[in-house]
């Protein structure tokens, strides 16, 4: 993708390419669409599809075994009047900012050990990711055994160090559920952090760092002023994937509290879920989680901006 | 660093621990001067009795495998073909292509599953493995072109026009010289695509609904909760069985994850 005309423009030029090509660009042409005809055949079928079936959903009362009629915005004008999914937006946000920040933090610094680490290296990364690999839903369960407010092993390592003197109930109430949640979800994060920022911190040549100790830097304000401004591409990158990615989580919400306690620790997805799936009202359901879709389309816009401008450097 | 690795690994050795205690161990509350949580001296495999004989769990270790396998042959076949066009040859709007395709890439599964468990139920394929199969393609098409785009921008023009000249079609020269070359790449691809199908969860919890048809989590998860009351012995086993095949794999392809995930992520 050398080259990356604007839309419009585009369209224009790709048809007058079309009326003057010569036989082997034509014959090249077909060869490309033949080569894109399952890829998009298969995205067409079950995304593009979908998606405008998703729009349609959202503006009828659509029920499971019954087809619905048109009835504006109706569904849109109702969650916005819902007191849940008002808490469950503020939660999304929450959940999204507090979540990606720690991952950030926590995974640069563990890029960083790595990095400067010389033995066990190798070991030290492949076990790391671990919790990025195995799937997510099973190491989840594990984590709700260690929450379980009568047999946690939290509360007991905790008391035993004499952090805590009463049972705290990690999953119980509506505030400490939802820090629950983000510690698992940066614990199952982190991870992709630390490793892609790691990947990035190795093409930084360490001679740039030697020269500003030689004049002078400490190590904070080699990390600020060298590391930091030449990781940017990297940090920027793995932070927008993060943020869609917690901000349409699901399983992490659905095994540890399932929406509770009262519905307060629900995420746009879980909520999605309960109406859509557990009571069947597929056009609020859709509704629900299409509420997602304005965020999600501007960290989009946000992104394809962001790479274009980094290549146009 | 090391209490990192310990707090990064420490979930998984205590579902190793639950999983071979026995009942009257586990069920010991915290506050209680007996609770010996990081070990057991009665290591028992009860638990796992119970996963074979009363759960369908080798069915859904079955499913699981099939599932998976299915989804990635079809997500690397799509994937590899539309990454070579995309990387490889100049067409009427190739640029706009590729950038729909990265967007397809960053749709997260919980915008549609809704609207798609509709269609899923229009074609009748509700209740069966090919309800995943063809929708796990949604996510693992967009991620392996993505990922093959990259790599085949690294392999030489000059490699296929050398074969061109020595009389190979275009077409062989694709099959015969750069996708051999490609195989690291496509390797990379293939077990991160079937790792992310064999962790797939919601649209195994909303398109499959009886108990011979689940996959793993599904099924550990649906099975071994009965309202309120979590079997945590079997759901510990559960958890672990259903861990070993990935972590296995990604035991001896950690570079390949490694540079699948940075690789998927810079494009």
């Amino acid at each position: 993708m050398s080259e990356r005309p604007t839309p419009t423009r585009g369209m224009a030029a790709s048809i007058r390419r079309l009326r003057t090509a010569r036989p082997s660009e034509r014959r090249e042409w077909l060869f490309a669409l033949a080569l894109l005809t399952p890829a998009c055949l298969m995205l067409a079928v079950f995304v593009a599809y979908p998606f405008g079936r998703g729009i349609w959903l959202s503006f009828s009362d659509t029920l499971i075994g019954r087809e619905g009629a048109f009835v504006g915005l109706s569904n849109f004008v109702k969650l916005w009047q819902d007191s849940i999914f008002q808490r469950t937006t503020q939660n999304t946000f929450i959940y999204t900012a507090v979540a990606t920040l720690l991952k950030l933090a926590l995974g640069m610094a563990v890029a960083l050990m790595l990095n400067m680490l010389v033995g066990f290296k190798r070991l030290l990364r492949a076990s790391m990711l671990l919790p990025w690999i195995i799937p997510t839903v099973l190491s989840t369960l594990a984590w709700k055994w260690m929450f379980d407010p009568t047999f946690s092993i939290v509360n007991w390592v905790l008391y035993s160090i004499g952090f805590i003197n009463v049972r705290v109930d990690w999953l119980g109430g509506p505030v400490v559920a939802m820090w629950s949640v983000i510690l698992v979800n940066v614990w199952r994060g982190m991870p992709f952090f630390a490793i892609t920022l790691l990947a990035g911190l190795q093409t930084i040549s360490p001679e740039i760092q030697d020269a500003a100790a030689i004049d002078g830097a400490n190590a904070w304000q080699r990390f600020w002023r060298v590391t930091w401004p030449l990781l940017m591409p990297v940090t920027m990158v793995v932070m927008l994937f993060s943020v869609i990615q917690t901000f349409a989580d699901f399983q992490l919400v659905y095994i540890l509290t399932g929406g509770g306690p009262v519905n307060s620790t629900h995420l746009f997805a879980t909520y999605a879920y309960q109406i859509g799936v557990q009571t069947g009202k597929l056009g609020e359901g859709a509704a629900t989680s299409l509420a997602m879709f304005p965020f999600l389309f501007l960290v989009v816009v946000f992104q394809l901006w962001y790479v274009r401008r980094g290549e146009a450097r | 660093m090391g209490a990192v690795a310990v707090l990064t690994l420490f979930p998984f050795y205590y579902m190793a621990v639950t999983a071979v205690r026995p009942d009257r161990e586990m069920y010991i509350p915290w506050n209680r001067p007996n609770f010996a949580p990081f070990w057991t001296m009665h290591p028992t495999l009860e638990h796992f009795a119970l996963l074979f004989e009363e759960t369908l769990f080798a069915r859904w270790l079955v499913n699981t495998f099939v599932i998976s396998l299915g989804s990635t042959a079809i997500s690397l076949f799509c994937g590899l073909l539309a990454a070579y066009a995309l990387a490889r040859l100049r067409f009427p709007g190739g640029g706009a292509m590729g950038t729909g395709i990265f967007v397809t890439y960053l749709v997260p599964q919980t915008l549609l599953f809704i609207p798609l468990g509709d269609v899923i139920r229009t074609f009748h394929l509700g209740d069966t493995p090919w309800a995943l199969i063809l929708t796990y393609p949604t996510f693992l098409i967009p991620f392996s072109t993505w990922l093959m785009m990259g790599y085949f921008r690294t392999i030489p023009r000059e490699l296929e026009e050398c074969a061109q000249i020595d009389g190979a079609s275009r077409v062989q020269a694709m099959i015969r010289i750069v996708f051999p070359v490609a195989m690291p790449g496509i390797l990379s691809a293939g077990i991160f695509a079937f790792t992310l199908s064999w962790n797939e969860f919601l649209y195994a919890l909303v398109f499959l609904s009886s108990a011979t048809q689940k996959t793993i989590p599904i099924g550990v998860v649906s099975e071994l909760v009965r309202g309120d009351t979590f079997f945590w012995g079997p759901l510990m086993a559960g958890a672990l069985l259903g861990s070993i095949p990935v972590a296995f794999v990604y035991s001896f392809f950690v570079e390949q994850y490694v540079s699948a995930m940075t690789g998927a992520v810079k494009g």
